[in-house]
């Protein structure tokens, strides 16, 4: 059998080398042995890559640090235990969900551009029907949703520029206990969707500062004040995606110019029993409009100098009719 | 014993792939052997011609979905061709450090594969390991760990994240040892060498008569590397050399050739990576935003009819060519034809022919050894 | 010596406590004439079923030996589950309810006793709540030999896997194929003693017995192999009978030049023998010694030799078919066949249940006799699981899978000839290097200086590993330096990128 130059099958072959590199390989996943040893065997334990941790490693690792105590590992069941006696410690499962990987080690993350599940500020949707239009797979159907429009939700220089209350059409009361945890609500570890924020209803009269309404959910009449009640509007542009369909090529949040259509960084809370599960309607990839509140803020700007300059302009229109 | 048709069927633990071997053997010798491809045929040169030149990356991804980076990369090419665009220099050094971590995580997936098909099971778990270190790379890069989606038709479509090249340069210089590691316990092993040398003899001769290409033919001392033939992207400015081998005997490049080249080659990677990322234009700390024309020229949208785009580049495990051709039903902005030629459909007849003469046992030393991906074959 | 804990004697002696006690309880009844055999009936059946489970169930200590030493070797951690995880639940709910599966109202109990160890052993505060989700349920957030009871737990989920015949294949013969081969695997585990008093059987041709026993099993993997109707399982089982029997014959001569040794065919006196002669086998023919490692390692087929259930050609060789438990306890038979291996090895070249350095660390003070308190069966175990741990488990991962072929041309070729040669100088050994009169007394703690030689004692084994040892180092390094050093690929590129295309020069 003609033999390579420069590898002979002898003895030495068999014994030597596979036996030496499986030893070291073995006595290198004990931290002991291998945090103190690891650069004379030939590289690092796995936890201990010390190029790997910078300052956002740490920074990271550090902001998620109640949930997983990465640096005083007492029985925490991750990858980096205690230390001396890991034959003795706590098995090394990652109890995935309740923790994930990402958040014990500083070293490993799943990047900001991450191509994860779709989130949408539906606020800032401009219905432009651009990602529509590039999805290869025919995913995103547009749709309407009945909200309360962002301009009617505006304070300061852009308020004042939404609609009015009309009988017939709805309004809605927000919800003050999901407002109160909405700062803190973090979609990375909520596993649901966005709690539902406003209370709807159809307007029945108006009269003054009081008007009937009747509930949506419920379908009992109630008199509220009408300062309460924030116009609502069922023709709010809304979509629909297919998670079963898309392959996460990213090209609809590319479409969209990054600022209403986002690809969050989660790979999780896209399972469901049957197809229908899959199809995410707004409730379920409605990213809070605080993530980016300079998008929202643009965009809230964008439409009330919009209508502004509509209504000086029909202003304008009228005096001048006036005077004529 | 009579002789008898064995069906390496779809399903089994060794093919790599879906497709079906049938070996006709003579107690444990191999006399014939039939393949049939096909079974994942999705039909994505059809699908080219309903989508546009952008949408159209992502199914290239998904060709050879254990080296996707670089199929993405050989649509680019072709599309750019047709449209006529010059990409950045920065784009171009971003697109080979992605293409060359993608063909180190490839090797590392068929050494992975390879070593336990051999029976060397150790393999198995320490390839997976390192292959995370590069799949966290191409995930920072491109967002996803395995269809990313990346390049873009006159650029790239993000630059790469700060800090990115030190921990790209950490865990090359990381990998670098394990290359050492892994040699140590298969160069010179003797039961895999005994295992590996002298089967599967394949002559250069009829290996380039029969179409192979990549690591195949570079293990039988054909030095035709496509990326130093004829460079594309910044090949010719970083520090590299092709792996060849010369084989020991006239009968042609065994296996061990090939599994010689394939480690050379992830030598060979680990070292342009290191240079392209000190030489990439603009710095390697800086990011520029998304759109920026230092990663992303402006490129046109239509491709007139008639006009023809051509690509050839050096795939994981051969040479890959694209050929478009534009003015299809969206006038233009959809290709007329997308033809696709697959280095593994060329070689996976050649492969299955190579293998009469020899033992049963040497089905999956043989057949490893030139690492098949039925996605690409398929397509 | 003989070991001081003597189970054999507490059964069988007539004046042992069990024997009287039954021929005591049987005076003035009709079963009198025969209490005395009646009475060693029972004592047997007690011994030998006591004996067999001790050496059945101290197998989970390899079969975790080998998934952890594995794991480690791959660089992961390998089954870290709990025992506690078999009743702490999560959240209130226990732990998957499983008892209720159990057949017979078992479940009952058993969901009793649950509910006291939660009480007792559960989920403690909520500092120890992370560590009490899922599969991981430490105690305080520790686990001794984690893992262990996977294995338990994978064998028990054999039971409830599909038992199913192939439709064409010969019904019997698949049947009767993995009784021929567990049944022959259990006869060996009955043989072999723990130490001088415990042991089921000591028959006096007990190494001709083992191998005798070794080697029918091949015949029971010829038979699973053929009768299962498919190609696969045909070729693995063909392999497999051609493996080990060409194995077989290195490994008889291996023995015979043990026996030749020690004089006996009886493992219980070539181990008495070891220390009378004062050296332990291994030291006097190392050689042997390698050659029935390897030779046992291809006879239980283990990597390297496991090409007859290589997955990569043969999905799982000559057992493929078989589902449930019949594939469980094929698997478990190859398992007890590689423990039976190591207390082969163990008894035949590692002294057995002597403890080392008997006569020398005895005499020390008051280490000495806490030393010599250490019962022989736990030397015996200790000794076999680390000849598990460093041949049989160290050799199966950082080695690959040798071609048919190639065992078989390893096997006639290389080894034969060594053996032979093996017994050659094993017949020189005892002619004439075996000084008869420097064997100590079967009892006496310090053992002999039968090995002396030129008025040195121990000189002959001393002499012998070293110069096996030497040979080995010199196998070792009689690399080709200047070859090795380089390592790059043969052919250097000289042209620059772009100037020239192969085959258009």
């Amino acid at each position: 059998m003609p033999m390579h130059p420069h590898a002979q099958p002898n003895f030495r072959n068999l014994f030597w080398y596979p036996f030496k590199i499986t030893l070291i390989t073995a006595l290198r996943t004990f931290p002991l042995i291998g945090k103190r040893f690891g650069k004379r065997l030939g590289a690092y334990h796995n936890t201990s890559h010390p190029e790997f941790l910078d300052e956002g490693s740490r920074a990271r690792a550090a902001a998620t640090a109640d949930m997983n105590d990465v640096t005083r590992q007492e029985f925490a069941p991750d990858r980096v235990t205690s230390d001396l006696k890991p034959t003795l410690w706590k098995p090394q499962t990652v109890q995935y969900p309740y923790e994930r990987l990402e958040d014990m080690e500083p070293w490993l993350f799943v990047p900001g551009n991450y191509n994860g599940r779709i989130g949408v500020i539906w606020e800032t949707c401009t219905a432009c029907k651009m990602c529509v239009n590039v999805c290869p797979n025919d995913c995103l159907h547009m749709t309407t949703e009945l909200r309360v429009d962002v301009l009617d939700n505006a304070e300061g220089e852009n308020a004042g520029f939404g609609s009015e209350l009309e009988v017939g059409k709805f309004a809605a009361v927000e919800v003050p206990e999901v407002k109160a945890t909405l700062d803190r609500f973090n979609h990375v570890t909520a596993h649901t969707s966005t709690p539902e924020e406003w209370r709807f209803a159809e307007v029945l009269d108006l009269s003054g500062d009081s008007a009937t309404v009747r509930w949506n959910d419920s379908g009992e009449e109630a008199v509220l004040a009408t300062a309460e009640l924030f116009p609502a509007d069922d023709q709010i542009v809304s979509g629909r995606i297919d998670l079963g369909r898309c392959m996460f090529c990213g090209l609809c949040m590319e479409a969209c110019g990054f600022t209403s259509f986002f690809m969050t960084n989660e790979y999780d809370g896209m399972s469901g029993f049957t197809r229908q599960d899959l199809w995410f309607d707004a409730s379920r990839t409605r990213v809070l409009p605080g993530v980016h509140q300079e998008a929202v803020d643009a965009e809230l700007a964008k439409r009330a100098s919009k209508e502004r300059d509509k209504r000086a302009k029909k202003a304008a229109k009228e005096t001048a009719k006036g005077d004529a | 014993m009579a002789q008898m048709w064995i069906t390496m069927g779809p399903q089994h633990p060794m093919t790599h792939g879906l497709w079906t071997l049938r070996v006709k053997v003579d107690g444990e010798t191999v006399v014939d052997t039939e393949a049939e491809l096909g079974y994942i045929h999705r039909g994505v040169e059809k699908i080219a011609e309903s989508r546009d030149f952008t949408q159209i990356t992502p199914y290239c991804d998904r060709l050879c979905y254990v080296s996707a980076m670089t199929w993405a990369n050989s649509y680019i090419y072709a599309a750019e061709d047709l449209l006529e665009v010059e990409v950045p220099e920065r784009a171009e050094y971003i697109r080979l450090i992605a293409a060359e971590c993608q063909r180190l995580a490839s090797h590392l997936m068929w050494l992975g594969a390879y070593g336990p098909d051999i029976g060397s099971l150790t393999l198995m778990t320490w390839c997976m390991r390192d292959r995370e270190m590069f799949l966290d790379l191409l995930q920072e890069l491109g967002g996803s760990r395995m269809h990313y989606n990346y390049p873009r038709v006159g650029g790239v479509k993000r630059d790469i994240p700060v800090g990115f090249a030190d921990r790209l340069v950490a865990k090359v210089k990381l990998f670098e040892h394990r290359i050492d590691e892994y040699e140590m316990l298969l160069d010179e092993s003797t039961i895999w060498l005994v295992r590996l040398q002298g089967v599967g003899y394949a002559k250069a001769e009829d290996m380039v008569n029969a179409g192979v290409s990549g690591p195949n033919i570079r293990a039988a001392g054909v030095n035709y590397d496509v990326r130093w033939a004829h460079p594309y992207s910044v090949y010719d400015q970083v520090d590299w050399e092709p792996a060849v081998e010369k084989p020991t005997s006239v009968k042609g490049a065994d296996c061990y050739d090939r599994y010689r080249v394939r480690m050379e080659e992830m030598r060979q990677s680990c070292r342009m990576i290191l240079d392209a990322i000190e030489k990439i234009p603009g710095g390697k700390n800086t990011n520029y935003a998304n759109g920026d024309e230092m990663i992303l020229a402006k490129a046109p949208t239509r491709a007139p009819e008639g006009a023809t785009g051509f690509s050839h580049y050096e795939c994981t495990r051969g040479a890959s060519q694209f050929y478009i051709q534009g003015g299809g039903d969206g006038r233009g902005k959809n290709p007329y034809r997308l033809s696709i030629r697959s280095p593994m459909f060329i070689t996976i007849p050649y492969v299955a022919k190579t293998m009469i003469g020899y033992k049963v046992a040497d089905i999956p030393a043989i057949m490893g050894s030139f690492d098949p991906c039925i996605g690409e074959t398929d397509r | 010596m003989d070991d001081k804990y003597d189970l054999v004697g507490f059964f069988l002696s007539k004046d042992g406590l069990l024997r009287s006690g039954i021929v005591g309880a049987l005076e003035g009844t009709p079963l009198e004439s025969s209490a005395g055999a009646l009475s060693f009936g029972v004592a047997t059946f007690a011994l030998v079923n006591i004996v067999f489970l001790l050496l059945f169930f101290s197998q989970f200590a390899i079969l975790w030996i080998e998934r952890k030493a594995v794991a480690r070797m791959q660089d992961r951690y390998g089954a870290t589950t709990a025992l506690r995880s078999l009743w702490v639940g999560e959240n209130g709910v226990t732990a998957g309810e499983w008892w209720n599966m159990l057949p017979f109202g078992f479940g009952k109990p058993i969901g009793a006793v649950n509910k006291w160890l939660n009480k007792n052993f559960g989920n403690r505060d909520e500092k120890f709540a992370t560590v009490d989700r899922v599969n991981n349920r430490s105690w305080m957030g520790k686990t001794i030999v984690p893992g262990f009871f996977q294995n338990v737990a994978d064998g028990m989920k054999f039971l409830v896997k599909e038992h199913m015949v192939p439709q064409r294949a010969d019904r019997l013969i698949f049947e009767v194929s993995p009784f021929l081969i567990v049944s022959s695997t259990l006869l060996i585990l009955g043989m072999i003693p723990l130490s001088s008093g415990i042991y089921a059987t000591n028959p006096d041709l007990s190494i001709l017995y083992a191998i005798a026993i070794f080697g029918i099993a091949p015949i029971g993997v010829f038979f699973a192999g053929w009768s299962s109707n498919n190609k696969y399982t045909l070729i693995g089982g063909i392999r497999s009978a051609a493996q080990l029997t060409a194995y077989e014959i290195p490994l008889l001569l291996t023995l015979l030049s043990v026996a030749i040794l020690s004089g006996t065919f009886n493992i219980v006196e070539s181990i008495h023998f070891q220390h009378s002669a004062g050296a332990w086998n291994i030291f006097v023919m190392p050689l042997g010694a390698a050659l029935f490692l390897i030779t046992m390692i291809a006879e239980v087929e283990r990597v390297p030799f496991d090409m007859p259930e290589a997955e990569a050609e043969l999905v799982e060789g000559w057992w493929t078919e078989y589902g449930g438990m019949r594939f469980g306890m094929l698997f478990m038979a190859e398992y007890i066949r590689t423990y039976a291996a190591c207390f082969l090895f163990t008894h035949f070249f590692l002294g057995g249940w002597h403890l080392p350095f008997h006569g020398t660390i005895g005499s020390l003070p008051v280490v000495g006799e806490a030393y010599l308190l250490i019962p022989g069966a736990i030397m015996t175990l200790l000794k076999s699981w680390l000849v598990f741990l460093v041949v049989f488990v160290w050799a199966r991962f950082a080695l690959a899978r040798i071609r048919t072929d190639q065992i078989l041309e390893f096997g006639w070729r290389m080894l034969l000839p060594l053996a032979v040669l093996q017994v050659v100088l094993a017949l020189l050994y005892r002619l004439y290097l075996f000084n008869p009169e420097g064997m100590s007394d079967q009892n006496d703690v310090a053992g002999g200086m039968a090995w002396d030689a030129f008025g040195v004692p121990y000189l002959v084994p001393i002499l012998t590993t070293l110069f096996w040892l030497g040979v080995f180092w010199v196998y070792l390094n009689d690399e080709d330096k200047s070859a090795m050093s380089e390592r790059m690929f043969h052919v250097h590129t000289i042209e620059p990128a772009g100037t020239v295309v192969p085959g258009q020069e």
